[in-house]
C-alpha cells in the first residue's frame, strides 16, 4: 500500500524571511493563521494555488517549499 | 494489534481534548478570536447554545399542545420556533456577508473543506436518525394501529437538533486534528 506525505519548509522559510509570523504569512497568502499552523504541522495539504502563493511570498520555487514523499508499506509486486 | 488500537485511540483522545479545552483557554483569558476560526466559534456556539435552546424551545410548544390541546397560541409559538430554528441560518449568512466586507480573512479553503465534510456527516446522521425513527415507530406500534400526531413534529424538531449537534462536533474534531498545543500558547 502506498502512503504519501507532503513535507514543507515553511517554518524555516518564515524565519529566513525576517522572522515572519504565522499571521503575517496568512495575511499575505489570504488564509487564516490556523490554516498556516495546520500546513506547517503537516496536517493539511494546501491546494495548488495556495501552494504557489506561499512559494511566491518567499520568492522561491514551489519545490523548495513543499516536497512530496512516497513511502511504500509492503513489498513491491513484480 | 491491540497496542496499535490503544495508540490510535490515545491519539484521537488527545486530538479531541486539544479541541475541547479551547473554551477553558478562553475562560483563562485568551482571546476568543485569536485562538479560533469563525467556523470553530460558530460550531462552539451551536454546540453549547443553539442545540440546547433549540431542543427545549422546539419541544415546549409540542408538549403544551400534547397537554392542553391545540390552540392558536400554541400553534403560533410552534410555527415561530420552527421558523426561527430552521431558517435562522439565513440571517447568519446575511450578517456574515455584511461583516466580511471589512473584516480580515476569516474563512479559507480549509474551512470550506471542513464545513463540507461536517455538513455531509450531519446529513448522514440525520438520515440514519429518520430511518431509525421510522423503524422504531413501526416496531413499537403495529402497522394496523395509529400513532400520536405529536410524534411527527417531535421527530422533525429533534432531527434538526441532531443535525446541528453532529455538524458542530465533526467540525470541532476536524479542527482538533489539525491543531497543535502551541496554537493555544501563541
Amino acid at each position: 500500500m502506498n502512503s504519501s506525505t507532503i513535507r514543507n519548509n515553511i517554518r524555516r522559510l518564515r524565519f529566513d524571511n525576517g522572522q515572519m509570523t504565522q499571521q503575517q504569512l496568512a495575511d499575505r497568502v489570504g488564509v487564516t493563521r490556523q490554516t498556516i499552523i495546520a500546513i506547517e504541522a503537516g496536517k493539511y495539504a494546501p491546494s495548488l494555488p495556495l501552494a504557489f502563493r506561499i512559494a511566491r511570498t518567499f520568492n522561491v520555487p514551489i519545490e523548495d517549499v513543499f516536497q512530496h514523499e512516497d513511502s511504500q508499506a509492503g513489498a513491491p509486486q513484480q | 494489534m491491540s497496542l496499535k488500537i490503544k495508540m490510535q485511540s490515545a491519539k484521537l483522545w488527545n486530538r479531541c481534548a486539544m479541541e475541547f479545552d479551547r473554551p477553558l483557554a478562553c475562560a483563562w483569558g485568551q482571546k476568543w478570536r485569536e485562538i479560533m476560526n469563525k467556523v470553530q466559534r460558530e460550531a462552539w456556539i451551536a454546540l453549547l447554545l443553539v442545540v440546547p435552546v433549540w431542543a427545549i424551545c422546539g419541544q415546549l410548544p409540542i408538549l403544551l399542545i400534547y397537554l392542553e390541546g391545540p390552540s392558536f397560541l400554541h400553534l403560533f409559538s410552534f410555527a415561530c420556533a420552527t421558523m426561527i430554528g430552521g431558517l435562522s441560518w439565513l440571517l447568519l449568512l446575511f450578517f456574515n456577508r455584511k461583516r466580511s466586507r471589512k473584516a480580515k480573512i476569516e474563512f479559507d479553503e480549509r474551512d470550506k473543506l471542513i464545513l463540507i465534510r461536517s455538513t455531509l456527516a450531519g446529513y448522514t446522521v440525520l438520515w440514519i436518525y429518520f430511518i431509525a425513527a421510522c423503524i422504531y415507530v413501526w416496531l413499537s406500534v403495529a402497522p394496523g394501529r395509529s400513532i400520536s400526531v405529536n410524534v411527527m413534529p417531535t421527530v422533525i424538531v429533534e432531527g434538526i437538533a441532531v443535525f446541528i449537534f453532529t455538524q458542530s462536533v465533526t467540525t470541532l474534531i476536524q479542527y482538533g486534528r489539525g491543531a497543535k498545543r502551541s496554537e493555544l500558547k501563541n
